[in-house]
Parts: C-alpha cells; sequence; structure tokens
C-alpha cells in the first residue's frame, strides 16, 4: 500500500516543513531581495549607467538648442528639451522590465538555477515580477535626479508630476509582461538578445522618443499605436509640457489604451508562462 | 510502505525513446540506485519524478499523489540535486543568501531556514564557508551546498543524480558517509544515480539495472552480486597467458566464468578460492607461465559488465 496522505508528509515521521501553497508575494518579496543583493555587489555598473544617462540629457540639451518644432503647435527650444526629457523619463523607469525577465533567465542559466526554479511549487510569474521590481527599485535611484530635474525645468505641479509618475507605472505594468513573453522565449530559444535589440530599437523610433508619431507616414503610426510606449510618451509629454501638446487621441483614450494593453499582455504573458512550461517539459528542452 | 510508484512510464524526445517502459517502486527509507550506461533513461526518469519532464505515459504516485495531477502538491515532498553543480546557486551570493533565497521559495519562515542551514552545516562542519561567496567554493564545497539546499525544506523524499561526479575520493567519501548518516537518522528515502558502483554498493538498498529505457532488473547489491555466478574472481595479466593455459584454467571445475572487463585482465570466477587458486596456481606452475596474478571478490562492477556490458562470455564447466 503507497504511503497516502491528504497533507503532504503527515504519514510520515519527516513531514516537510512546508506543504502549503506558497503566496505569491512571498515569491515576489524573496525574488526582489536576491536581485538586490546581486546587484549590490555590482555597483559600478550603476554608476555607469547614470553616468550614460547624463551624456543623453547633454546631448538632449545641445539638439534642443537649435531645433524649434513646427507642428500642428509650436515648440521653442526649451519646450524640446522638455520633450525629450518626458519621453526619457519613462524610459528609464522603464526601460528595464522588458530586459530584467530575459536577464532573469540567462542568469538561471548562467548560474544553473532554472532547475532549482522550475521543480519548486512557486508562481513563476511572481519570480519574474519580482526581478522587475527589483530592477525598478534600483532604477529609482537614478529616476529621481532625473524627475525632480523635469520637475524644477518645467515648473510642474503635484498633480502633473503625480500624472507623470502614474504614466511611468502603467508602462512598466505592460513592458514587464511583454518582457516576461520575451523570457518565455529565451526559454524555449535560448538566444533572444538580438530581438530584445530589435524591439528596443522599435520603442526608441517608432513609438516616439526622439520624433512626434503623429508626423509619421500612416503605415508607421498604426505600428507605432501598438506599442505601449507610443502612449507613455504621448501622455508624459502633455503633463511635461503642461497640456501644450497635441496628443495622438484625447488623453483619456490614450490612458484607456495604456491600461488595456497591461492588462492584456499581463493576462496573455500569465497564459503563455503555463504554456511555454508545459511545451518545454514536454519537448524535454535540455534547459529545464 | 511504499513511498512512489511509477508504472510503464514511457517517454521519447521526438523519435528517440528515452524510457521504454519503466516500472519501479521505491519504499519508506530505502536507498534505491539507478544504474546505467549513459543515456538509458536514467536522468529522464528522475527528471520526470522531480517534475521537470512531463512522461508520454504511464502512472506515478508520489506518497498519495498523482504526478499528473498533483504536480504542486508533489513539489513540496521532493529534494532535487542535479547533475551540474558547479553551476547551482547564485554565483554572486553568499552560501547563507543562497540558502536563504532557495528556503524562501520553498516556503519556509527565516527563523526554520536559520534552523535548517545550522543543523544541515553542522553534519559537514560547514559553518565557516556560509559567509562566502558561491564563486569563491570550490567544487566539493559547491556540492555540499546543493545537498544542503536540497533537504532545506525536510524533504522524505531525496533525489540525486550522480551525487559525486566529478569530486575528489575525499569530498565523495564525506558526502557518502553524510548521506548514510542522514538517511538512518532522519528517516529519509533516497533514489540515487552513479556511475561509482562502490558507492553504489555503500549505499544502496537495492538497485536498479537500467538499459535501453527498460529496467531490467531489482535486487540488492547482494543478491545482483550472486546471480554473476561466482563470488570470487582470479584475475591473470591477458598478454602474458597463452591460450592453452587459458584453455586448461578454464576447464578447472572451480572455474565458473570469465570476464573480459579490462583488455589487460582475464578475469576467472571460482567457485571456491583456496582450491581454486591453487588449482589455478599449479597449471599456471606447470607451464612456466609468469602473469600478474590477483585476487578480488564479485562487485557490482561485475554485475554491471555481465548484464550491460555484452563483454561476459559463460561457459559450463
Amino acid at each position: 500500500m503507497i504511503a497516502k496522505s491528504t497533507k503532504p508528509g503527515v504519514s510520515l515521521d519527516n513531514a516537510p516543513l512546508s506543504g502549503k501553497p506558497i503566496p505569491f508575494w512571498n515569491v515576489v518579496k524573496a525574488t526582489v531581495v536576491k536581485d538586490l543583493q546581486i546587484r549590490k555587489r555590482y555597483l559600478p555598473d550603476l554608476l555607469g549607467f547614470f553616468a550614460q544617462l547624463i551624456v543623453r540629457v547633454i546631448f538632449f540639451l545641445i539638439i534642443s538648442s537649435f531645433i524649434v518644432y513646427k507642428g500642428p503647435i509650436v515648440l521653442n527650444s526649451r519646450e524640446i528639451f522638455v520633450f525629450f526629457i518626458a519621453a526619457f523619463l519613462t524610459w528609464i523607469f522603464s526601460g528595464n522590465a522588458l530586459y530584467a525577465p530575459v536577464d532573469s533567465v540567462n542568469s538561471d542559466l548562467l548560474n544553473g538555477t532554472l532547475e532549482f526554479i522550475y521543480s519548486n511549487p512557486i508562481y513563476r510569474y511572481g519570480y519574474y515580477v519580482g526581478t522587475v521590481i527589483a530592477n525598478t527599485l534600483v532604477d529609482l535611484v537614478v529616476f529621481v535626479p532625473f524627475y525632480i530635474f523635469l520637475i524644477w525645468y518645467a515648473g510642474l505641479n503635484f498633480f502633473l508630476a503625480l500624472s507623470i509618475i502614474l504614466v511611468c507605472f502603467l508602462v512598466l505594468a505592460a513592458m514587464m509582461a511583454l518582457g516576461i513573453m520575451l523570457a518565455l522565449l529565451a526559454l524555449l530559444w535560448r538566444q533572444v538578445t538580438s530581438l530584445l535589440g530589435i524591439l528596443f530599437l522599435l520603442f526608441e523610433m517608432v513609438a516616439g522618443a526622439y520624433f512626434p508619431v503623429a508626423q509619421y507616414p500612416k503605415a508607421l503610426q498604426y505600428l507605432a499605436y501598438t506599442l505601449p510606449y507610443t502612449w507613455g510618451y504621448d501622455l508624459a509629454r502633455y503633463f511635461a509640457l503642461k497640456g501644450h501638446w497635441n496628443t495622438i487621441f484625447p488623453i483619456w483614450v490614450e490612458w484607456t489604451f495604456l491600461g488595456v494593453y497591461a492588462i492584456f499582455y499581463t493576462v496573455l504573458s500569465s497564459f503563455l508562462l503555463k504554456k511555454v512550461e508545459m511545451t518545454s517539459k514536454k519537448q524535454g528542452l535540455h534547459i529545464i | 510502505m511504499l513511498l512512489l510508484s511509477a508504472q510503464n512510464v514511457r517517454k521519447s524526445y521526438g523519435k528517440v525513446v528515452a524510457l521504454q517502459d519503466v516500472t519501479l517502486e521505491l519504499h519508506e527509507k530505502e536507498i534505491l540506485a539507478l544504474l546505467g550506461t549513459n543515456g538509458s533513461g536514467k536522468t529522464t526518469l528522475i527528471k520526470i519524478l522531480a517534475t521537470l519532464l512531463t512522461k508520454d505515459s504511464g502512472k506515478v504516485e508520489i506518497m498519495g499523489y498523482d504526478l499528473d495531477t498533483h504536480e504542486s502538491e508533489i513539489r513540496h515532498l521532493f529534494g532535487y540535486v542535479g547533475q551540474d553543480t558547479e553551476h547551482s546557486s547564485y554565483a554572486r551570493l553568499t552560501v547563507k543568501e543562497n540558502l536563504q533565497f532557495f528556503g524562501k521559495l520553498r516556503g519556509l519562515k527565516k527563523k526554520q531556514i536559520d534552523q535548517q542551514i545550522e543543523k544541515l552545516s553542522a553534519y559537514f562542519d560547514f559553518d565557516s564557508n556560509l559567509n562566502k561567496l558561491f564563486m569563491h567554493l570550490s567544487g566539493g564545497q559547491k556540492q555540499t551546498v546543493v545537498i544542503i539546499r536540497a533537504l532545506l525544506h525536510n524533504p522524505a523524499l531525496i533525489y540525486l543524480d550522480e551525487p559525486t561526479k566529478g569530486l575528489d575520493p575525499i569530498i565523495a567519501h564525506k558526502i557518502r558517509t553524510f548521506l548514510k548518516e542522514y538517511t538512518s537518522k532522519e528517516g529519509k528515502t533516497i533514489l540515487l544515480t552513479s556511475h561509482i558502483l562502490t558507492e553504489v554498493d555503500e549505499l544502496a538498498d537495492r538497485v536498479v539495472l537500467f538499459h535501453g529505457g527498460n529496467n531490467l532488473i531489482t535486487d540488492t547489491p547482494a543478491n545482483l552480486k550472486r546471480t554473476v555466478g561466482a563470488p570470487e574472481f582470479i584475475e591473470i595479466q591477458a598478454e602474458n597467458l597463452p591460450a592453452a593455459t587459458f584453455d586448461k584454467i578454464s576447464k578447472l571445475e572451480t572455474v565458473l566464468l570469465h570476464i573480459e572487463k579490462d583488455p589487460k585482465w582475464i578475469s576467472f570466477g571460482i567457485s571456491d578460492f583456496f582450491n581454486g587458486t591453487e588449482a589455478i596456481i599449479n597449471i599456471l606452475r606447470d607451464d612456466g607461465v609468469h602473469a600478474g596474478f590477483r585476487h578480488r571478490v564479485v562487485s557490482l562492477e561485475d554485475v554491471f559488465v555481465y548484464y550491460l556490458g555484452g563483454l561476459t562470455e559463460k561457459f559450463e564447466v
């Protein structure tokens, strides 16, 4: 007769210390702590990132000093600088959300911890969310100075400053879900770094980090509409320029787009995570 | 009491069949070893049991839970030590930080984790390494961390896939001693694979021989050795043994079989040490043969070669 039990291990002398489902947020918390401990040992990397961003800001300052935008509205040099910085802030806050889950898979492959993660009774989604939160917390260190600078430079009130943060959070949620989907591809194919590069190019060029999407050819505009960053940049600019900016659609539509994208990508990535795990386990991919 | 039961388990990767029809049972507080050639399906089976791979068909029950329907529950019940322990934890975390993270993913509270780390590291006298970065540990120390990790949540069942692979004999011995001591003290059950047959002989209560995705035979090491057909062997250096002398020795009443597992040595299985040895020495002396000569008792290596090597010749006397 097999040692049957309704609770794991209770019929045996040596019951496991935990047999309960592990709460989602406990996995997130553990992962955040782990990632922050690792990042603490890579401080020069963070300094390098900060230096890179300062160079970009200086570049924006120089460029904007000799450009004037004449579209449906006219932006002077100072406003063009704000135009760049608003998009730049959105990007700093959420850019790593795309990379973090993939980096996590790569790090688990490198460190050989992937098998442990995938034979554990945890929510894998929580694990990836944890990596994004840890990265965001680290990125906040560089985000906050630039954010304060924007508030001061553009003379934003509390409501406008808060709206920009909210936009950043929504973009982060959508990007995290996209990042998790890319991590799934990394699980299946391993090499997805070049794909990430293409996506980043799209997010920079097509979503309108440097140019207003409304000025693009129609086909490119439709492509831009599928990217969460398009709405993030547009809304951030609207608030940073204190409403002196023609958004692509009315702002409530853009908020809706951003919210729907965040929810849609999250649901999709959660579903795909289960699918990919099943496929990997069935096909016997050597990764897990 | 039966802890794990696998019946008619099949698994293929595309056209490659890894497990054809595997059936095995694992009892509480038992150490069961899977023996087989490379690619015989041992690791695939362990990965299926560790929920890392899905089987194509068959039924697996672990402590009353069906693997197909209760994967989450089953994941609480076992500890798993995979093959690549050199890369098995976060290189830039300390041993303690790694174990705390892994423990949290097992649903343990900080206090429980600390108690378990203290208890398990005491077995290995490992306290002084807890604050070292994982990347600064030696191979044996890394393996120790992985074993501690597998035991953190006090699982009843432990899967060890070649636990002493690539380790020096002293560390390997230390790990074997720990496994024996820990399992007998704590009443754990172990499913183990290893190519180190002395290790299997030392640890295993029963052995399953794997070949081509099937389990050929399951028995205790002692019974398996008996099936080879000779309790002891006299080995003679092959290059100095003339064919005529070989024939004479083969025809001796006390010689039951010969195995050529090593091209340099021919092993004659004998039924009786004194009479067998004396008769062989007499023939060598009469024929004027000067050859290396040694005696050994039957080992699991003989069992392995006998069943899986295809090098055995059994003959009637």
